[in-house]
């Protein structure tokens, strides 16, 4: 069953370098060590001559790590995103399934109700004959008795057909509410992604204002190519994980 | 396809079960109406009764069993999503810090007609321009990390209502199932004790019957002549034989089973024999045969005394049944345990 098979991929998902609380870690580190080489970026540089080849090594050094954690917490995200997708899959498994058996539950209450009267009518039967023979004075009893267990039963699915209603209701209501949390996701995606790109602009400013400062000391170091820094990468969606 | 399978099991699970209900409701929906009339051939009708009473509380078990571990299944069908605080740093002050240091550096050279100043000036503005970016794109991610954090709440709780109605749902079916189990146990014994019930009301029509081990009464060819039965002769005497189709019986299990019966001069006698299914273990002996001799009673019922092959003592009851080719037969022997003792049946006439 469908349902079945997507929560069986939310668990499998759940171990291994590809689960969630590793990427998380992961992300959790990354922007530990970025937040770290960014908040002593500009006081480490101001000791540095402006021509000094530390300045462009250290921006680049932040600019990597910066990467390094928009691609951390693209990931963790994505898998978020997977699980999450799996999720109202899952849900929209079950919701069409208790649609299905909606009227089930008030069949089986109806059955149960019909078994009631017709222990019922057989009590009133048997009292009948039991004014002739007092015998039946025995198997009466046990048919009331029978008649009482039917009464539990009744209540029971009754309770059942109740309880159905609710389920679709709060099925119905759950996939509204996970769909609006993978809306979320979706921003949230955009908005590291957007993150990641903002950071880039910035360290490259950074770059560019040390060249100007350069230049203005030594012109000819300032027109030295800069060491190439590796264009930052692409940060793409996990394919969605198919095994443990 | 699993999926549809599933739906089709379950389906056809919830027929079988309703074609068992049906068949059980229709049986015989006049058997206690009947309870205080029909004498020993209710033995007959309750055990078929309840036959059928027994396949339907297992098919109703099996249904509710089935139900209630697939529901189970269903509360752990969605998992949590489990989404830990987001733990990025707070850089408002970094960055307000960052744009007056930068603000204040475009400031002091403003002024300053140098070429090479102004190209100064250009880059720390556009740093300005980036880190602003950087500021307003902190508000924007500091919303969209509050949607899901906010969403997935709300998810999660709708998540743990859904799971707990499934864990009522499945504990109210299994509970049923223990139910209808013990109901199941219950109707087989409400229509035993109706069977035995209905039997003690034949009793009484035996009272002048001697005890097993008694030697039947002699009634004297005279006396015997004022008794006539209510009913034909022909109800009793004749050949009979247990029918292949449509057999009902009370206990032990017939295979096999004729009888003859004779009359003379207002007196009966004849012979019995016959073969019964022993339970499961049992390897007594399957025959019962013996010979019956009396005088015919002005009951309905007829009660004769017994001799078995191997010389034991017994009563037999000879009952029209419902029909005129039918009779049903009740006796019992002191013969040793581990044979036959005790049988109810229904006889067609030959």
């Amino acid at each position: 069953m469908a349902c079945f098979a997507a929560a069986a991929t939310l668990r499998a998902q759940d171990t291994g370098a590809n689960s969630l609380p590793a990427l998380q870690d992961a992300a959790a580190k990354r922007t530990a060590e970025w937040n770290t080489l960014n908040t002593s970026l500009e006081p480490r540089l101001v000791h540095f001559l402006p021509c000094d080849a530390r300045v462009r090594t250290s921006v680049d050094e932040v600019a990597k790590a910066a990467d390094s954690r928009a691609v951390a917490l693209t990931s963790y995200w994505n898998m978020v995103s997977i699980q999450s997708k799996a999720q109202v899959d899952a849900i929209r498994g079950l919701l069409a399934r208790e649609e299905e058996r909606g009227e089930e539950w008030s069949k089986d209450k109806t059955e149960a109700e019909e078994e009631l009267a017709a222990t019922g009518a057989q009590a009133a039967a048997l009292k009948a004959s039991m004014q002739q023979v007092p015998a039946l004075a025995g198997p009466q009893k046990s048919l009331e008795s029978l008649a009482g267990t039917d009464q539990l039963l009744a209540a029971q699915a009754q309770e059942r057909a109740t309880d159905g209603g609710l389920l679709l209701a709060d099925l119905r209501e759950l996939l509204k509410s996970t769909q609006a949390r993978q809306s979320a996701l979706d921003e949230q995606l955009k908005s590291v992604s957007a993150e990641g790109q903002r950071w880039s602009a910035y360290y490259a400013a950074r770059q560019a204002r040390a060249q100007v400062e350069c230049f203005i000391i030594n012109p000819a170091a300032a027109a030295a190519p800069p060491a190439a820094r590796p264009a930052p990468p692409v940060v793409r969606p996990l394919p969605p994980v198919t095994k443990p | 396809m699993r999926r549809a399978l599933a739906v089709l099991l379950l389906a056809s699970a919830a027929l079988a079960q309703q074609e068992a209900r049906q068949n059980w409701r229709k049986t015989d929906p006049n058997l206690e109406r009947d309870a205080a009339t029909a004498g020993a051939t209710l033995g007959a009708r309750a055990d078929k009764a309840a036959a059928e009473a027994a396949k339907y509380f297992a098919a109703q078990k099996a249904s509710l069993d089935s139900l209630a571990k697939e529901t189970a299944q269903k509360a752990s069908a969605v998992p949590p999503l489990n989404l830990r605080p987001e733990t990025s740093p707070n850089l408002d002050a970094y960055l307000a810090g960052q744009t007056t240091v930068l603000s204040s550096s475009i400031d002091t050279i403003a002024r300053d007609p140098d070429r090479g100043i102004q190209q100064l000036r250009q880059a720390l503005e556009r740093e300005r321009a980036a880190v602003a970016a950087l500021s307003a794109g902190s508000k924007e991610a500091q919303t969209a990390r509050e949607a899901v954090a906010q969403t997935a709440s709300s998810a999660e709780q709708a998540r743990l209502r859904a799971v707990e109605l499934y864990r009522k749902l499945a504990t109210s079916l299994q509970q049923s199932a223990q139910l209808t189990e013990q109901s199941g146990t219950a109707w087989a014994g409400y229509y035993r004790s109706l069977s035995d019930a209905a039997r003690s009301v034949a009793v009484p029509v035996t009272s002048s019957v001697p005890e097993p081990n008694s030697p039947p009464a002699v009634i004297p060819p005279a006396a015997a002549a004022r008794n006539v039965p209510p009913v034909p002769l022909s109800r009793y005497v004749g050949a009979w034989t247990y029918p292949t189709v449509g057999a009902h019986f009370h206990g032990a299990q017939p295979l096999s089973a004729d009888l003859e019966v004779h009359d003379e001069n207002g007196r009966a006698s004849g012979t019995l024999s016959a073969r019964f299914k022993l339970p499961p273990g049992n390897t007594g002996d399957p025959v019962v045969q013996f010979t019956f001799e009396g005088a015919l009673q002005s009951s309905r019922d007829q009660t004769f005394a017994v001799t078995t092959s191997g010389g034991a003592k017994g009563i037999l009851e000879l009952i029209p049944g419902p029909a005129f080719n039918l009779l049903e037969v009740n006796f019992s022997t002191d013969e040793k345990p581990g044979t036959i003792r005790q049988a109810n049946f229904l006889l067609v006439k030959k």
